[in-house]
């Protein structure tokens, strides 16, 4: 079984490796299709052809949320939906924005967040009691977490909305600030905040203080987990002394994060 | 009694998704599978092959998965040979048409790794279960 796992891990590997390259060369297609006046139907054409193969092979190497992604692609270019030629260029700006934001998330297509691999190394793990037994309180743990996210960045929160659905979070929403986060999540009592540091208004430090503080809603012991990049060690130190709990190194995997929650979950409960 | 499923032809252009499920086929179930790129090469490989059962993507460059069924078919001079198709979420209405042209089953990608050979063994059980009822 193991060895099937490593031949498993290899093909994703090397699917992973071809990931940038493919989005890139489909950019390179669209931009240029967009540079000509009138685009060919043949071109659209092709692109919906790439988009549905690169879509069903995201599915099947265990990344949905890249798959899911490029699927939407697939259908804007679908020969049934796509419009007469003289709107294509509308439609090719539209994919354009939509690789860009893929193309940003490359860096999570990696084996280690294959749901295909780690379904693979469950089955291998849950003939070890011990491993199976973590595994099943980290499920029940998840399962009964409300998770409250803020991130300016549009592609981190699609990404984490993907990943907390995946751990299988009962209970989460996403925002694009601190602010929007105070101010919108009403009647949601979350048991876990999870932020990024720079936003405006309310960056994620802010945010921290009030909790703490008691001047927001949320209980002012509830865990906060921030995201951070490797390079900002002073700011770290700084939401250490503001009471954060835990930190997540961008770019993240879903065993990071599923790690982060668990553990402050377990320590707030211990 | 039924002959148990050895042998599969199995259809998929993409290289990746080939990949896991020839894992998923030989590795886990122990069956034996001849990969084909393109409708063409799996046509010519049907009559030295013989496959029990032959697996097709749909949507393939060239001749897709039911014209490639349909010129087995024609070329061989057989009515019918079990088939799965494998297909997208996008193509799932279609899986009607699918099964009226004698598929014994239609597989909605992505297919699970783990259980692909099992799903493929029972559909392939099930092939006679319209004769004998």
């Amino acid at each position: 079984m193991s060895d099937v796992l490593m031949e498993a891990k290899s093909a994703v590997q090397e699917y992973c490796d071809g990931v940038p390259g493919q989005i890139s060369e489909v950019r390179s297609l669209v931009s240029l299709a967009s540079a000509k006046p009138r685009s060919s139907h043949e071109t659209v054409d092709l692109l919906y052809n790439a988009m549905h193969r690169m879509s069903g092979a995201a599915l099947c190497m265990g990344f949905p949320f890249l798959g899911e992604e490029l699927g939407k692609i697939e259908e804007m270019l679908a020969p049934a939906s796509a419009p007469s030629p003289n709107d294509y260029s509308e439609l090719l700006g539209a994919v354009a924005q939509r690789l860009a934001l893929l193309e940003r998330l490359k860096s999570y297509i990696k084996p280690e967040n294959s749901s295909l691999i780690s379904e693979m190394q469950a089955e291998v793990e849950a003939s070890k009691a011990e491993t199976g037994q973590k595994r099943l309180n980290y499920a029940n743990i998840l399962k009964q977490q409300r998770i409250l996210f803020a991130d300016d960045d549009v592609a981190i929160r699609m990404l984490m909305r993907h990943i907390l659905s995946q751990l299988g979070v009962s209970k989460f929403e996403v925002f694009n600030s601190g602010q929007e986060l105070l101010s919108a999540a009403t009647g949601f009592e979350p048991t876990v905040i999870i932020t990024d540091w720079r936003m405006t208004p309310v960056n994620g430090v802010e945010l921290l203080q009030r909790i703490r503080r008691k001047q927001t809603r949320f209980a002012s012991n509830c865990p906060v987990i921030f995201l951070s990049s490797r390079n900002s060690l002073a700011e770290v130190r700084e939401a250490v002394g503001e009471g954060a709990n835990h930190f997540i190194v961008k770019p993240f995997t879903i065993e990071s994060v599923q790690r982060a929650i668990c553990h402050v979950v377990e320590r707030k409960t211990a | 009694m039924t002959k148990e499923l050895k042998r599969v032809l199995y259809l998929e252009d993409e290289p990746h998704i080939a990949k896991v499920a020839m894992i998923a086929m030989q590795r886990f179930s122990d069956l034996e599978v001849l990969h084909c790129e393109r409708g063409d090469a799996a046509v010519e490989a049907f009559g030295e092959f013989e496959p029990d059962l032959m697996v097709f993507d749909i949507m393939l460059p060239g001749m897709d998965g039911l014209q490639t069924y349909g010129e087995i078919l024609n070329r061989y001079g057989i009515d019918r040979a079990p088939v799965v198709f494998m297909t997208a979420k996008a193509q799932t209405h279609e899986q009607e048409r699918y099964m009226a042209l004698g598929a014994l089953g239609v597989i909605v990608k992505p297919f699970n790794a783990m259980s692909l050979g099992d799903h493929l063994k029972s559909l392939w059980a099930s092939r006679e279960l319209p004769m004998s009822a």
